[in-house]
C-alpha cells in the first residue's frame, strides 16, 4: 500500500520536475564511465616504467596532451597524467565508497537504535548529533587529523594496530589510506544518522507496525522485518550522496596537505601537486582531476536527486 | 470571575505564540552549545598522555618534573576535570583559561580574535554573493522556461548551474588566480591583497580584497541556491494565484520576481542558515589559497602544528556561530509564516524545537 502511495506521488511530481528518468540516465552513464576506469587502469596503464603514476622523467616535464603516447601529457615532474588519473580513481573511488559505506553503516545503526530507545535516550543521542552537525565539516575533518596525526596519538597504540593500519609517515603530516577513510566516515557519519532517525521515527508511527506489535513483535524483529526494510531505500540514496562528499573531503584534505602523502596517487593528491604547474603554464595537469572530481559529484547528485524525486521524497536540503 | 481570568490569560498566551516561540527555540539550542563544548573540551582530553605532554611534543621525558607541575598549575591542569571545564567554558566569556597558542605563547583568545574580523568579512560577503547570484539565477530559469517556453535557452543555464555545483571551490579559486593573473585586462582585480599589509585590518579595508575570494567561494553555493530556487519556484508557478496574477494582466518577470520569490522565501532562508557550515568550510581552503589572514586558514595552521588550544576554541566558535544562524533563521522563519511559529509553540513536545542543524 505504501509503496503505490509513493508511486502515485512519483507521478504527479514527474510532470513538472527536471525530468528524473533523463537525469538518471545521464547520471547511471557517467558512473559507469567513471567505473571502468579503476577497473582498466591496469589493463590499459600496466605497471611499467614510463608510463606508471609515479614514475618521475624530468626530461618529459610538462608533456602537452596527445604527444608521445601521453594522452593527456605530462606534469612538472613527468608523470604520465591518464595514468596518474586511471590509478587515482582506484584510490578515490574506493576511499568514497568505504567511507561511504563505514559512515551509513554506524550512522543509520545511530539513528534507528535511537528512535527505536525512544525517551531521553533519544533525545540525548541525537542531540549529540545535533550538536556535531553545528560543527561545519572541513573544521570537523581538520580537528579529527590533528587529532590521529602526531607522536602522542601513534605512540599510544599497540604496535600491532599501528602496522596494520601501515601508519609510517605521520611526522610528515600525511595520514595513510585507512586512516583518512575513517576520519572522513566519523564526519559524514552525523548526516546518515539525522536521516536514518528520521525515516525511521515516522515510519514507527505507522499502523502496520502498530499492528506488528500487537501480534506480538518483539524490539529485532520489527527493526530488522519492518523498519529497515522500509527506510533501506532513503539510506541507500544517502550513501550514494556520501561517496561524493567523501570524495571533495579527500581532495580538501589532500589540497591542503593533511591528507594521503603525495605518492599515494588520487584525484585531491593529484589536484594538489598539480596546482602549482598551472602557473608554469600547464592546465592539463590540475583540469583533469578537478574534471575527475567534478564528474563524480555531477553523477552521483543527480542519481540522488533523480532517485529522490522518482520516489517522491522531495523536501532534501543541504 | 475566576473562570474569566483565567480565560483571559488563556487568550493572551495564544496570541503571544511568538514569544513562546522564540522562547522555545533559545531553549532548544543550550543542549547544542553544551554538546558543542563537550565535544570540543573533549577533543583536546581525548589525547593520549596530558596536554603539557602534546604542548612539549611529546618529549616531556627530557624534563623536569617540577618544572612540568609548575606549567600545570600554571594552565590550571592540576585541578579536578569538571573545574577545568568550567574554567574552559569561562574563557569565552574573558574570566577563564583557554589556553595559550603552543606556537606565540599568546592567548588563544586574542589569536583567534585578530583573525575574525578577515573571516566574516569574507564569508559575508560570500553569503550576500551567492544568495543575490542564486536568487535571481535560479528565478531566470524560470521565467525562461515559463515565458518563452524554451528549453533549448533554459537547458544551458541549467546545465552550467549543475557544473558549477560540482567544481570543487578551491580549483575554482586557482582558474580566478591564474586568469587574473594571466590576463592583462584583468590585472586591476587585486590578489593577496592583507599579505602584504598589516594582519590585523579592518573590514572596510578588507572589503576590497575580499571580492576574489568571496566570488570563488560563492560559486558553489550560488549555483546550489539557483536549483533550489529553481525546483521551489517551479512548484510554485503551477499554484492558482499565478494564474490570476497573470490573468489580470501582470508581466511574467512581474509575477516571478515579486509574487513567485515571495513565497519561496521561507525554505530559502533556511537553505541560506544550511550554507553556513558549508561556506566556513570552503573558507579553509579559499583563505589558503588566498592567503587571506583569516580563521580557516589559523585552523590549517593549527592542525598542521597541532596547536590543539586554537584548534578546540576555533571549534567551539563555529560550532557557536552555525547554531546561532539556525537560530535566527529558525525565527525569521517563524515571523515570515506565523504557522510554523504556531505549530511548534503549540507542540507540547518541549525538543521539537532543537530541529536538526
Amino acid at each position: 500500500m505504501q509503496i503505490a502511495q509513493v508511486d502515485n506521488e512519483a507521478k504527479t511530481r514527474r510532470t513538472h520536475s527536471f525530468r528524473p528518468q533523463l537525469g538518471m540516465t545521464t547520471a547511471i552513464v557517467m558512473i559507469v564511465l567513471l567505473a571502468l576506469m579503476p577497473i582498466l587502469a591496469p589493463i590499459v596503464h600496466p605497471v611499467v616504467p614510463p608510463l606508471t603514476p609515479s614514475h618521475v622523467d624530468l626530461a618529459i616535464a610538462n608533456v602537452p596532451p596527445f604527444t608521445d603516447g601521453h594522452f593527456f601529457g605530462t606534469d612538472s615532474l613527468g608523470r604520465d597524467v591518464l595514468s596518474m588519473a586511471l590509478w587515482g580513481a582506484r584510490t578515490s573511488l574506493a576511499l568514497g565508497l568505504v567511507a561511504a559505506m563505514l559512515a551509513v553503516t554506524f550512522g543509520s545503526l545511530w539513528g534507528a537504535v535511537s528512535a527505536l530507545l525512544g525517551g531521553i535516550v533519544d533525545v540525548v543521542m541525537m542531540r549529540i548529533v545535533d550538536g556535531l552537525l553545528a560543527i561545519p565539516p572541513l573544521i570537523l575533518l581538520l580537528a579529527l587529523s590533528a587529532l590521529v596525526n602526531g607522536p602522542t596519538f601513534t605512540e599510544a597504540l599497540p604496535r600491532a594496530v599501528l602496522s596494520t593500519l601501515d601508519v609510517t609517515s605521520y611526522s610528515l603530516g600525511f595520514l595513510p589510506f585507512v586512516t583518512v577513510i575513517s576520519v572522513i566516515a566519523a564526519t559524514s557519519w552525523l548526516e546518515a544518522a539525522r536521516i536514518a532517525h528520521a525515516r525511521i521515527s515516522s515510519i514507527m508511527t505507522e499502523e502496520y507496525i502498530e499492528a506488528a506489535r500487537a501480534l506480538g513483535a518483539g524490539t529485532a524483529h520489527t527493526l530488522f522485518r519492518h523498519l529497515v526494510p522500509n527506510a533501506s531505500r532513503i539510506i541507500m540514496i544517502q550513501a550514494t550522496l556520501l561517496i561524493s562528499d567523501a570524495i571533495v573531503m579527500e581532495a580538501g584534505l589532500s589540497f591542503l596537505g593533511l591528507g594521503l602523502s603525495p605518492d599515494t596517487p588520487s584525484w585531491g593528491t593529484m589536484l594538489r601537486q598539480a596546482s602549482s604547474d598551472l602557473f608554469l603554464g600547464n592546465w592539463w595537469a590540475p583540469l583533469v582531476p578537478a574534471a575527475l572530481i567534478s564528474l563524480t559529484v555531477l553523477a552521483v547528485e543527480l542519481l540522488g536527486e533523480s532517485l529522490l524525486k522518482l520516489m517522491g521524497y522531495d523536501d532534501r536540503l543541504r | 470571575m475566576r473562570a474569566f481570568w483565567h480565560n483571559s490569560i488563556n487568550e493572551k498566551c495564544k496570541e503571544s505564540y511568538l514569544i513562546r516561540f522564540v522562547f522555545k527555540r533559545l531553549l532548544a539550542a543550550i543542549p547544542l552549545l553544551f554538546v558543542l563544548s563537550i565535544v570540543s573540551f573533549g577533543l583536546i582530553r581525548s589525547l593520549p598522555g596530558d596536554p603539557v605532554d602534546a604542548m612539549m611534543g611529546g618529549n616531556t621525558r627530557d624534563i623536569d618534573p617540577r618544572e612540568l607541575a609548575a606549567i600545570r598549575s600554571e594552565f590550571g591542569l592540576d585541578q579536578p576535570l569538571p573545574k577545568q571545564y568550567a574554567s574552559w567554558l569561562k574563557g569565552f566569556v574573558g574570566h577563564g583559561e583557554l589556553g595559550r597558542s603552543y606556537q606565540d605563547n599568546r592567548k588563544v583568545m586574542v589569536v583567534i580574535g585578530e583573525r575574525i574580523p578577515a573571516t566574516m568579512t569574507l564569508v559575508g560577503l560570500a553569503l550576500v554573493l551567492s544568495f543575490t547570484n542564486g536568487v535571481f539565477w535560479g528565478l531566470m530559469m524560470i521565467l525562461v522556461r515559463f515565458k518563452f517556453k524554451n528549453a533549448l535557452i533554459e537547458a544551458p543555464m541549467l546545465a552550467t548551474a549543475l557544473l558549477l555545483h560540482s567544481i570543487p571551490a578551491f580549483f575554482i579559486g586557482l582558474l580566478f588566480i591564474y586568469l587574473v593573473t594571466v590576463i592583462p585586462a584583468l590585472h586591476f582585480i587585486p590578489l593577496f591583497g592583507p599579505l602584504a599589509g598589516n594582519e590585523t585590518a579592518t573590514p572596510a579595508a578588507l572589503l576590497k580584497f575580499a571580492v576574489l575570494p568571496a566570488l570563488t567561494l560563492a560559486v558553489n553555493r550560488s549555483a546550489k541556491i539557483a536549483l533550489f530556487v529553481r525546483s521551489l519556484a517551479l512548484d510554485e508557478i503551477t499554484r492558482g494565484y499565478v494564474t490570476t496574477a497573470l490573468a489580470k494582466g501582470l508581466s511574467y518577470s512581474q509575477v516571478i520576481f515579486r509574487h513567485v520569490l515571495r513565497n519561496c522565501m521561507v525554505p530559502i532562508i533556511s537553505l541560506l542558515a544550511l550554507s553556513l557550515p558549508t561556506l566556513i568550510g570552503g573558507s579553509v581552503l579559499v583563505e589558503t589559497i588566498f592567503a587571506w589572514p583569516g580563521t580557516g586558514r589559523l585552523a590549517v595552521e593549527a592542525t598542521f602544528g597541532r596547536n590543539f588550544p586554537v584548534m578546540t576554541t576555533l571549534v567551539m566558535i563555529y560550532g557557536t556561530m552555525v547554531v546561532i544562524s539556525n537560530l535566527i533563521a529558525d525565527i525569521v522563519q517563524g515571523f515570515a509564516d506565523p504557522r510554523i511559529a504556531q505549530t511548534i509553540a503549540d507542540s507540547s513536545d518541549k525538543m521539537n524545537g532543537a530541529r536538526s542543524v
